[in-house]
């Protein structure tokens, strides 16, 4: 399936979103089940996303309800199946189950809660378990910024350990496959550029760092400790007189924490309307979350990003890199 | 209260008043940027300089920096130059100055951060012993904000405890008196305003927004954990059910959990939302104005102001 690869990476938002589409025209249209679907934020994206041939969706959840919110709101879904069903466990496992059939691409999050719906994605009797860790991708479209970057993950791991940090690592690389980056540049976060003794997490990522070398993944470079600034700029790289193949040029940043992944993101999007796409990590499907607060375009690359990497799951067959 | 960059700069000058001009070190300022910035700064009569890195070098910036702002027929700037081939021993000749009480204040330029934070705290040179509470405090400005943000601590205390953290409060709080605010609020920021067990950076600012309330922590009105949307904006803190947050929307201070958050938060404002700043390392015995790589000559001259008025307050 040649046509699916990306010949150039994408690098914007709006790439992500013209991406979905072409693949959903060149190849199959892809189709997400929504848990909990009686949100009107999400079915006003999905409904825009599907009228643009990005995807087609399954609603669970109370039909009563979805009915009422879109008439409401004047967002036709007509061209949207509806799975009639009123509480949020069942809504759950019914997307899912869709999903782990096969005859769903993606899950979405909808009027449940989060760990519920993780929870059954990671349910034994789906099989869509591939790794213990799951994480939040934010690819960031930063005006300035001449290229995507991935921030991850702000949403799932609290402290992530140094293994976990791998599987973290191995997720943003898939969603970056998905891009059509290669190779990925990796950058681990840091208040710091260099190794310090009196800076613990610098000693940490200099651990890492040594795993990696060991590992020597195939198209993926690694670099680390980068402050954010050395890390997305190759000018204050080469002030700061940094080398080495990620500096200045990252399409991934590691962070140290929940906490500072979140942070610096919702910093570049308040202040310089960076635009995100978001997407879970790290089962056989992707799981695609968007916020109420999100605008119309977060929303679409959001969905459309989730739709990308599950057409690379299934050029890999079944979403194990 | 100072609200902009444009205001600190006035009022740095005017705390100068009947005193003498601060004498500030700077550590090897070995680009056009801090060049420029030094020079604007001598022409206001804020500093008195002494600066710390190779003779030539530098001597051939100030010749161009000359002649930019005089025309190249007046050569001599009267700064003085003290020969250090590199940053450590610049920072070490500055630090033993500073040490002999020749300097009121330093200005640290083009040597790593962490190599001059490391060598504050060295119990021959230093000017902090262990105990002492020192923490790096950044200033910004930025025309979607509409007031100063201070951000800390980005620079110097890497993980700081919930000891530390109240340190940290209290530093950025001591500044904000300093430019006339006198009960800044304070966000304790984390991913999401939840208090959850489960997640230990939410029970540790919790915990401190409590002591706070109980008045443990003065001079300030603290709350947390926040989110960064939260603490800047009051109506995403009402979309999320958050009611009677003091400081919700109307920030003026914002701890990050870690340095390497404070250090990307600020990072973010000057590189990609262009946002003014000014940086300081502040509680050692003299102020230390500091700028990075990704700081204008601007920025570097609002540090050096924001440095005078703590040395002269």
């Amino acid at each position: 399936m040649a046509v699916l690869q990306a010949t150039e990476p994408i690098t914007s938002a709006n790439g992500i979103i013209a991406a979905a589409k072409k693949l959903a025209e060149n190849d199959r249209v892809r189709m997400i089940a929504v848990a909990g679907a009686q949100d009107i934020a999400i079915v006003g994206a999905l409904a825009e996303a599907n009228a643009d041939g990005i995807l087609k969706a399954t609603l669970f959840g109370d039909r009563d309800k979805i009915n009422e919110l879109a008439e409401k709101d004047k967002i036709d879904i007509s061209k949207m199946d509806v799975v009639h069903e009123t509480d949020a466990g069942k809504a759950t496992y019914g997307a899912v189950k869709m999903a782990a059939e096969g005859n769903a691409d993606v899950v979405m999050k909808g009027f449940v809660s989060t760990s519920a719906l993780l929870k059954a994605v990671l349910t034994k009797e789906f099989k869509l378990r591939v790794k213990n860790t799951l994480s939040h991708c934010a690819v960031l479209d930063i005006p300035g910024y001449h290229k995507l970057l991935s921030m991850t993950d702000g949403g799932m791991m609290v402290k992530p350990d140094r293994a976990q940090k791998i599987d973290i690592l191995e997720n943003a690389v898939l969603v970056a496959r998905a891009l059509g980056i290669k190779p990925v540049k990796i950058a681990l976060s840091g208040a710091v550029d260099k190794i310090y003794d009196s800076v613990a997490g610098s000693l940490e990522c200099g651990e890492l760092m040594k795993e990696f070398a060991e590992r020597k993944p195939m198209d993926v470079e690694v670099q680390g400790p980068l402050t954010f600034d050395a890390a997305t700029s190759k000018t204050i790289a080469t002030r700061k007189g940094l080398t080495g193949p990620v500096a200045g040029n990252a399409d991934v940043y590691i962070s140290d924490t929940i906490e500072e992944c979140n942070i610096v993101a919702k910093t570049l999007i308040n202040f310089v309307d960076a635009v995100f796409s978001g997407v879970i990590v790290g089962a056989r499907i992707p799981v695609s979350l968007v916020s109420r607060t999100d605008t119309m375009i977060n929303k679409k690359s959001s969905v459309s990003i989730a739709c990308l990497l599950a057409a690379y799951y299934d050029q890999l067959g079944g979403g194990e890199a | 209260m100072i609200t902009n960059f444009t205001e600190l700069r006035k009022q740095a000058k005017s705390a100068l008043a009947g005193k003498s001009i601060p004498r500030l070190g700077v550590i090897f300022p070995t680009d056009s940027t801090h060049i420029e910035a030094i020079f604007e700064a001598v022409d206001d009569g804020l500093i008195k300089p002494t600066l710390f890195g190779p003779t030539l070098e530098i001597n051939k910036l100030l010749d161009e920096a000359v002649s930019d702002s005089f025309g190249s027929d007046q050569v001599n700037v009267g700064m003085d130059v003290i020969d250090c081939a590199t940053a450590e021993e610049a920072a070490r000749k500055a630090l033993a100055m500073v040490q002999k009480g020749e300097l009121d204040l330093l200005l640290k330029a083009n040597q790593p951060m962490r190599e001059f934070v490391d060598l504050l705290f060295d119990n021959q040179i230093g000017l902090a012993g262990k105990k002492d509470v020192v923490t790096h405090i950044e200033l910004l400005q930025h025309n979607r904000y509409h007031k100063l943000m201070m951000v800390s601590d980005g620079a110097v205390i890497a993980e700081p405890d919930a000891a530390r953290k109240i340190s940290i409060l209290n530093n950025a709080a001591a500044l904000a008196h300093t430019l006339g605010n006198e009960m800044p609020k304070a966000a304790l920021l984390a991913a999401a305003e939840g208090i959850y067990p489960a997640v230990p950076v939410s029970m540790e600012e919790a915990a401190l927004a409590k002591m706070a309330d109980r008045g443990l922590i003065k001079g300030m009105l603290v709350d947390g954990p926040l989110s960064f949307d939260i603490a800047i904006n009051a109506e995403v803190a009402k979309s999320k059910g958050l009611t009677g947050s003091p400081v919700a929307g109307d920030t003026d201070i914002f701890i990050p959990p870690t340095m390497s958050t404070a250090n990307g938060v600020y990072k973010a404002m000057v590189q990609y939302a262009g946002a003014e700043a000014a940086g300081i390392i502040y509680g050692a015995s003299i102020p230390i104005a500091t700028a990075s790589a990704v700081d204008s000559s601007t920025n570097v001259l609002n540090s050096i102001s924001l440095g005078v008025l703590v040395a002269t307050t």
